[in-house]
């Protein structure tokens, strides 16, 4: 073979390449995937193994200690927790992935638009970028939640407005990092259409730092959908989001009925907690520290 | 039988079968044994890999966690560093041995001024010294330096400068060995031999002993009367200076001299590479 | 470096502005009628009208913003929708205590993580830095609220040792209000066993809320230190014939509280976010319970100025931590001449 054949050997396909990605992160981080991908599959089965049912109300069944035929017991109004805890599970992980793709499309599109097209317009996102950055993400969160009022749609939006700001200013240094590579300048000199450039020239470069900030926006989501939940924003009861579910057992707890609130507490913390390990591993593969601190976790 | 100790006084440095290992790898230092006495002078010359920073590191006591003298005596001024206990090795670092390292940028903290450095060297030991701006003061001077520039970052001042800094440091109390770990590959060769040229008048001042290890035969050449050649964690080569590079024993440093004299001497059609001399000569002795 | 904190200066007070026209479109563009909200759905066509004339409802919203920026920087924060009362007044009274809670948790944290980082990294110890690891992840990934829960519990029902979900104060102390801080007005009261109470009453929140920015601290002071760790002046300062602990604390800790520093403007932001989850499951009577119960009541009123002093908060406080560094670090204005 030639040098450069056995050079394009050697590098391997793409296919190639994206198979060994589970091989490369550590080893609690595929405990984790593993972990969330049977959470994942066990809501969304789970009627069709659980016999409970996530919200069938049964007053003469309330508030009852866990056993065999209720593993986390009974709430106030006579559900099973755990078939409840399931679904919220189920919920929290949609929605993290949801506002997690919203976040990173949202911020990474004006990233580079901010990054590639100095001036006016770069000014402008910057100065958006800013502005929602002065605020502490979750209280963000919470304001905006208020203001447009409780239910799934106006957590997703307000958890994707406190968090797309960051990945923007990540990504943006990223990008500006890039242009003064020059074959962007190359590229543009031989005619190639911006998007081409975008797609072929910016993406690849920035996919480590977008890939990162996707699974930092999961965890966060979650955590922050949790928090609406308890507050009372977001997602209300009855639909068993795991923070409302914290919440409508926090009273039973202090009357001794602890496990309407601990149950969700701990699939929450084992959901968060895999995608920070997951999160943790990423950075070290792909090189990115800590944003905020430059820190090299 | 001449009393070499009697003549000389307790030799500043001596290794007595040493050997020093990593984790449960194989010895990177292996039965290495010589002497140094004071007021004299020895160029480690050895390839990357070879040994002599390990070396360097075991002498001081400064071996990182997962390394071990497994064998031997390391006597500083008669006191076995390797039998002794931490608090007392301590109070030899920095006191009666010291050490210049290679990037005098990166042995400096980047955020405490100079002077403050020197004087924790002082501080070390004399924890209640008195008038300890002027022994800065002077310690700076020594080594041609202002004393202003006690009050200056390690970033605001050239790479000589934090070389002299760093020398500064390693004989501020009047140590009886030196060890200079590649003092000037950071430097370009006109400072090189200005920080050289400190090095051996200071040395030479308090008749202490200065072992420079390094991979340049050009600096050992000019400044060392002793020469110690490693090669694989073995000290293959040891003598005069002169004697080494006119008729080494080892084919090692055959090859290594070969190599250096070859850049200047030879109008042969290839420069003669370290691979031309023959492994299999080195067998399972040592030079000495 | 006068420039420099100028530049940053600006672009704080930027940042403030921006922030607060954020919090008008959330507070006064977004939610629709907010007549109708404030006033509730039983308000006559009158009373509507009144309300709208009253704050400024039916002018242009440029004219309603710069009513809303002026209020909140004069101190004109209104009325309460729910209570009434002057919502400075409500601020007033509730600030105290969640300074309090704040601040002795940001001690409490930043020295445990400190100490933490520093015996966990200057030798290697795979046992700590394994259990470390593991609270920090418990840290990140428990909601607080929950893990308050949780405290309560255990240390509070299970285990009788801790008050529970009693605010500041066990209900049989009475100790007057001079600064608001329960610490030191029970001090000043010459109160001892009172002291000693408020302090029992602060061991949970401050655990509960520490916990995250424990967590948070304690993963980044601990990455900084294995990368200072490792350079080259912490064993040149051995070489001098310093102890491994004195070099790494002296040396590694100094470099490797840079990113600290940084971290510390974001803990600010955490702490903020953190009281309002916290302080309702231990009753205490702070500006997060204040704006929980507000948000309950769709009283606007409140929640923006909580948001609008969140803001001002974290960017004054992260200007702060900007020119501190300048301090620790002097290669930062070096960079900035490039």
């Amino acid at each position: 073979m030639t040098e450069t054949e056995r050079i394009v050997a050697v590098r391997g396909s793409g296919q190639a390449r994206k198979a060994g990605w589970f091989r490369r992160l550590s080893g609690s981080a595929r405990v984790s995937v593993i972990a969330i991908v049977v959470i994942a599959v066990a809501a969304a089965t789970a009627k069709l193994w659980w016999p409970e049912s996530s919200d069938q109300t049964n007053a003469a069944a309330a508030l009852m200690t866990p056993s065999l035929s209720h593993p986390m017991g009974t709430d106030g109004l006579g559900r099973d927790v755990f078939a409840r805890v399931l679904e919220g599970a189920g919920i929290s992980l949609a929605a993290g992935l949801i506002i997690a793709v919203a976040a990173v499309a949202v911020g990474g599109a004006l990233a580079i638009i901010a990054g590639l097209r100095p001036g006016a317009i770069d000014l402008v996102i910057m100065r958006i970028t800013d502005s929602l950055l002065a605020f502490p993400a979750l209280i963000l969160a919470i304001a905006v939640a208020a203001g447009l009022g409780s239910g799934f749609f106006s957590a997703c939006v307000a958890i994707v407005v406190s968090t797309f700001p960051l990945v923007t200013r990540v990504v943006r240094s990223d990008v500006l990092r890039i242009r003064g590579g020059g074959h962007i300048q190359a590229a543009r000199a031989l005619g190639v259409t911006p998007s081409r450039i975008v797609w072929r020239h910016v993406l690849p470069h920035v996919s480590s730092a977008l890939l990162v900030q996707f699974a930092l926006v999961v965890a966060f989501g979650i955590i922050a959908l949790a928090g609406l939940g308890f507050i009372g924003l977001g997602i209300q009861l009855p639909t068993p989001e795991l923070g409302a579910m914290i919440l409508d057992g926090a009273a039973p707890l202090i009357g001794g009925a602890w496990w309407i609130s601990i149950f969700p507490g701990l699939m929450l913390l084992a959901i968060v907690a895999s995608v920070n390990v997951i999160a943790d591993s990423l950075r070290v593969i792909l090189d990115q520290p800590d944003e905020l601190t430059g820190a090299e976790l | 039988m001449i009393d070499v100790e009697a003549i000389h006084g307790t030799p500043a440095l001596r290794l007595q079968d040493v050997s020093i290992g990593y984790s449960h790898f194989a010895d990177a230092v292996s039965s290495i044994s010589f002497t140094l006495e004071r007021g004299r002078r020895v160029g480690i010359i050895g390839e990357s890999g070879c040994g002599k920073s390990t070396l360097g590191l075991a002498i001081m006591g400064l071996l990182p966690w997962n390394g071990e003298v497994r064998a031997g005596n390391i006597l500083i001024d008669g006191a076995d560093m390797v039998t002794m206990r931490e608090r007392e090795r301590r109070r030899l670092r920095g006191n009666r041995v010291g050490l210049i390292y290679q990037d005098a940028s990166s042995s400096l903290d980047p955020l405490k001024r100079v002077g403050t450095q020197i004087a924790e060297a002082i501080t070390a030991h004399a924890p209640k010294t008195k008038q300890i701006n002027d022994r800065v003061a002077h310690a700076l001077d020594d080594v041609g330096l202002a004393a202003a520039n006690a009050q200056n970052y390690p970033h605001e001042l050239s790479g000589g400068m934090r070389q002299r800094v760093a020398i500064a440091i390693a004989l501020v109390n009047d140590p009886v060995l030196v060890i200079a770990d590649e003092p000037t590959t950071a430097l370009d060769v006109t400072t090189q031999a200005h920080v050289l040229d400190l090095l051996e008048a200071r040395v030479t001042e308090r008749d202490a002993a200065l072992l420079l290890i390094t991979h340049d035969l050009g600096v050992v050449a000019d400044r060392c009367e002793l020469t110690g050649v490693m090669y694989r964690g073995r000290l293959v080569e040891w003598g005069d200076t002169s004697r080494v590079l006119t008729d080494p024993e080892h084919p090692y440093t055959r090859a290594l001299v070969e190599c250096s004299h070859a850049v200047i001497d030879s109008d042969a059609d290839r420069l003669p590479t370290m691979t031309s001399w023959d492994h299999d000569e080195e067998g399972g002795d040592d030079a000495l | 470096m006068i420039s420099y904190i100028s530049r940053r200066f600006g672009l704080a007070l930027l940042s403030i502005l921006g922030a607060s026209i954020v919090a008008f479109i959330v507070f006064r563009v977004a939610p629709g009628d907010p007549a109708r909200q404030a006033l509730g759905p039983f308000a006559s066509d009158e009373q509507l009208a009144q309300f709208r004339a009253d704050n400024l409802l039916d002018q242009s919203l440029p004219a309603q913003y710069w009513a809303f920026i002026r209020n909140f920087f004069t101190g004109d924060w209104g009325y309460s929708y729910g209570s009434g009362a002057k919502v400075t007044t409500l601020f007033g009274d509730t600030l105290a205590p969640t300074i309090e809670l704040a601040v002795v948790t940001f001690i409490v944290t930043v020295a445990l993580a400190t100490w933490l980082a520093l015996v966990s990294t200057y030798r290697p110890r795979r046992w700590l830095d394994r259990l470390i690891n593991a609270l920090a992840y418990v840290g990140l990934g428990a909601p607080a609220f929950w893990v308050g829960l949780v405290l309560v519990l255990v240390f509070s029902q299970w285990l009788p040792v801790l008050p529970g979900a009693e605010g500041q104060l066990d209900f049989t102390y009475s100790v007057p209000t001079v600064t608001g801080f329960m610490l030191v007005d029970t001090l000043l009261a010459g109160d001892l066993p009172a002291f000693g109470n408020a302090i029992t009453h602060l061991i949970l929140p401050v655990a509960t809320l520490g916990l995250a920015v424990f967590a948070y601290l304690v993963r980044i002071l601990r990455a900084s230190l294995l990368a200072v760790g490792d350079q080259q002046f912490v064993l040149a300062a051995e070489a001098k014939g310093v102890s491994r602990w004195t070099a790494f604390r002296r040396h590694a800790l100094h470099n490797a509280l840079l990113p600290m520093l940084t971290a510390s403007g974001i803990v600010l932001g955490q702490l903020l976010a953190g009281t309002v989850l916290v302080e309702t499951v231990f009753n205490w009577p702070g500006v997060g319970n204040l704006l929980t119960r507000s948000i309950g009541l769709k009283d606007y009123s409140v929640v923006d100025v909580f948001v609008m002093l969140s803001a001002t908060a974290y960017v004054l406080v992260n200007f702060i931590v900007d020119v501190v560094q300048l301090r620790v670090d002097p290669r930062i204005l070096q960079e900035e001449q490039k």
